[in-house]
């Protein structure tokens, strides 16, 4: 557990602030950024109807059902799983590279603990402070749907949509633990982190703009996508089971590689 | 020119990791823009955007833009390319400065008969040619690409300027990469401002597009000081370029005057 | 004699912790000048203000007559230096790092780095990241002597050398030194700044506290003296020692003075075993405090 516990002291400040900005954005867009977009919703339907299929099959869904709060999430949400994925990406990084950047692998690796529980140590600690953070996420989308006005039965379908950005977050957990144990040299955590968070939105939004089917399976941001929940009740099994092959897949190969490579020399 | 061509020698593999994205979203970008300019010719597209709440063309990032039309498309991807030059630029800018003593080379290069302004001048010049190649490249691919859609209608001027601003946008990131870690008594820390700034620009980016009167907001983010609509109808604003090119002076100015008070220690 | 290092009252600060304070030093032109102290002593804060690597927070220092900070470029262009530990790039090799270090200098630095690669046995078409620490050392050498420099500055230069190496790395520096090149470096082994210096300064807590010829030093060298007797031994008293301590029927003590009194007297006594040694720089500096 000492393991666990140093890892969760070095970088607990980093996932609290994290959270804080990531809660402090969905606030912002869900309480301060709504009542304006609901206001202009009123005599939006009417141009709804007078549009082409052509045009509003464009932005990828159906645009003639946008108003409400869920809704509106639906729209927001591209950000708000981007800021998690990066976070995810900086934790996962951060801890399995940290001994890498101090150059002090030969420390760590000499105690007489098997690599293999080094490893699941601090995956543990980084799936920890990941689900920590959703909690407290998930809490503060509770008053921000109640005071929205929203009927309440309508709550679990917003509750399981922000929930898609932790199991987004626990595939990067994945992709992070992979980055932080084959990169070489592990100059700046951010920068990963940002790279990745960015190319994964830049992938996911080429799916929206080109309208090809197949690129969602390349559309990492929308594997959970608040859409399926709101149409079916349920995320796709479909791209679901593609973020759990990626991230068991690369959590085994990051295990691997922590288990059976040679140490750097400083 | 020895630290240049080094420095040069040495960006390649990440310019082509770099290239190798571009590719993908300027090929599978525009190859997919179908007909949808076609089928709605007769709807009067940026009319009908206009009373959308900008809200929602925000979030997509369209706004003032008809993604209908193959300029406003490019505009979209354009974007995305843009989002990818300014991250590539925060990072070499950082790495100009910090790459040295965090890699512990700096006894090496700073002990040679030329004055720190100078290597990291040369280390900027070389990023700064990346970034180049990397718009040039983007604009003669857009071309191609577009090319092979034969469509009517040339959008060559346009796609030059957008290459044009993405250059000016990324090297006012590459010196603001640079100022920061020279700014930074540490290194992690100065490459972690650089991230933050970006991000923050970007989502103040969205936040400004989000308001009709965001104008004020705009002077913050560099990623919106070319605008998409205003370089396809040739509005352009002088002030812009003015404030861009006196952003990267200063930060330029700044960078050096710092780093040459630095005590170079590892870190 | 032509100074090469002046200092006046050089000193610094990083923050509030004491990197050096006031230390005044001459470096005379063909001299070899060895710098002596413990870890932390401020051996590697003195050479990188001389360098312009750090900033002084006050006092002045000159190498060849020019502002160390204002001058930096102009000195650099005679100075060769060896870090401590060397780090270079990633992915290269020993000759194309040689190559890139001789393109700062206006000379042709072709020769020599053959010539001082086959001195030191060094294979320069080898990556430097998978070199051993002493073949990276190597590199160092040879990257700060290609150009031949008229100052040599180095930085704890035999760490991680093998004796052999150390040798054939000593005559190198005296046949630069031959040449004409005045030579600076910091050390913590008394023994080997003796071997090639002609003079020490020795720092400690930031402060440089003595500055002597080694022919001086020689004549009052410290010798660290152990032995034991057979039977209980209450008392012993020989000109020149201090620290005398008898337990256990051993007695030690820090030597200086005639060499012929220190055996007849310890001759006079049942010796069972004898060690006399070079004492540990901290047994030396104790000596500084008194």
């Amino acid at each position: 557990m000492n393991v666990y516990l140093f890892e969760l002291r070095q970088q607990w400040k980093t996932a609290l602030i994290w959270t804080a900005a990531t809660i402090l954005l969905f606030a912002f867009l869900q309480s301060g950024v709504y009542p304006i977009f609901s206001d202009s919703m009123i005599d939006v339907e009417e141009i709804f109807r007078s549009m082409p299929d052509v045009f509003l099959n464009a932005f990828g869904f159906d645009i003639s059902s946008m108003s409400g709060f869920g809704e509106f999430f639906k729209l927001t949400y591209l950000y708000l799983v981007l800021m998690g994925a990066i976070m995810a990406m900086v934790l996962s990084v951060s801890a399995f590279s940290r001994e890498k950047r101090g150059k002090c692998t030969d420390f760590l690796l000499t105690k007489p603990y098997s690599r293999r529980k080094l490893f699941l140590m601090k995956l543990l600690e980084v799936a920890t402070q990941v689900t920590a953070s959703w909690i407290l996420i998930f809490i503060s989308s509770v008053p921000l749907y109640l005071q929205s006005g929203e009927p309440t039965e309508g709550m679990h379908r917003f509750l399981l949509s922000v929930s898609g950005i932790y199991f987004t977050q626990l595939m990067f957990i994945g992709v992070g633990s992979l980055c932080g144990i084959y990169v070489k040299k592990v100059r700046s955590v951010s920068g990963i982190a940002i790279a990745a968070g960015f190319a994964s939105f830049i992938l996911t939004s080429m799916h929206g703009i080109t309208g090809e089917e197949k690129m969602r399976y390349i559309a990492p941001l929308k594997y959970f996508n608040p859409e399926s929940v709101y149409g079916s009740g349920g995320f796709e099994i479909r791209y679901a089971a593609v973020a759990g092959v990626i991230t068991v897949a690369c959590i085994l190969a990051a295990c691997h590689g922590y288990c059976k490579r040679d140490a750097q020399a400083v | 020119m020895n630290i240049l061509k080094k420095e040069l020698r040495s960006g390649i593999k990440v310019f082509t990791f770099w290239i190798l994205g571009l590719i993908f979203i300027d090929f599978a970008g525009l190859t997919k823009f179908t007909g949808i300019a076609g089928s709605s010719a007769s709807v009067d597209v940026v009319e009908l955007m206009g009373r959308f709440p900008r809200i929602i063309l925000a979030v997509f990032g369209v706004v003032n833009l008809d993604v209908s039309s193959l300029g406003g498309y490019y505009s979209v991807l354009h974007f995305y390319v843009l989002v990818c030059v300014s991250i590539y630029a925060i990072h070499m800018g950082g790495a100009a400065i910090s790459r040295e003593t965090s890699d512990r080379t700096y006894e090496f290069i700073f002990t040679k008969p030329r004055s720190r302004s100078h290597v990291v001048g040369y280390k900027l010049l070389s990023g700064a040619i990346f970034l180049a190649v990397f718009c040039i490249i983007h604009a003669v691919l857009s071309m191609f690409a577009i090319a092979s859609l034969n469509l009517d209608g040339d959008i060559g001027g346009p796609i030059i300027l957008f290459g044009t601003t993405a250059f000016l946008t990324g090297i006012l990131y590459l010196t603001a990469g640079a100022f920061l870690a020279a700014f930074s008594k540490r290194n992690g820390i100065g490459m972690l401002a650089g991230n933050i700034m970006f991000l923050a620009t970007f989502i103040i980016g969205v936040v400004s597009d989000m308001f009709e009167k965001g104008s004020a907001v705009r002077y913050l983010t560099p990623l919106k000081y070319f605008l998409p609509n205003e370089i396809l109808q040739k509005n352009m604003s002088i002030l812009f370029f003015v404030i861009n090119i006196a952003a990267v002076g200063l930060l330029l100015y700044g960078t050096m005057f710092l780093f040459d008070q630095k005590d170079l220690i590892e870190g | 004699m032509n100074t090469v290092i002046e200092t006046h009252k050089l000193t610094k600060f990083y923050g509030k912790s004491r990197g050096i304070l006031d230390v005044d030093l001459s470096v005379y032109e063909g001299e070899i000048f060895g710098l002596i102290g413990p870890n932390g002593a401020g051996k590697s804060t003195l050479i990188r203000t001389l360098l312009s690597l750090i900033y002084k927070t006050e006092g002045e220092a000159t190498v060849f007559g020019l502002d160390c900070h204002r001058d930096k470029t102009k000195i650099l262009e005679q100075v060769g230096y060896l870090p401590g530990e060397v780090f270079y790039y990633e992915n290269m090799k020993a000759i194309d790092l040689l190559r890139y270090s001789a393109s700062f200098y206006k000379r042709d630095c072709t020769d020599k780095i053959q010539e001082l690669a086959g001195l030191l046995e060094l294979d320069l078409s080898r990556k430097i990241e998978d070199m051993s620490l002493g073949n990276k050392k190597k590199v160092g050498i040879v990257q700060g002597l290609l150009h031949s420099p008229k100052l040599i500055i180095m930085d704890e230069p035999t760490s991680g050398l093998d004796p052999l190496m150390q040798k054939t790395f000593f005559e190198l520096i005296r046949k630069e030194n031959r040449n004409g090149a005045t030579v600076l470096f910091s050390s913590h082994i008394l023994s080997e700044v003796q071997r090639i210096c002609s003079r020490v300064g020795i720092i400690r807590e930031g402060k440089m506290i003595d500055i002597q010829k080694i022919s001086d030093l020689q004549k009052n060298t410290y010798k660290k003296v152990v032995f034991s007797v057979k039977e209980n031994i209450n008392d012993f008293v020989v000109e020149g020692a201090r620290d005398i301590a008898i337990r256990d029927n051993i007695v030690s003590f820090i030597f200086k003075g005639d060499c012929n009194t220190l055996l007849r007297t310890i001759s006079g006594y049942p010796v069972l075993d004898v060690e006399i040694s070079e004492p540990t720089l901290d047994e030396v500096f104790l000596h500084y405090y008194e």
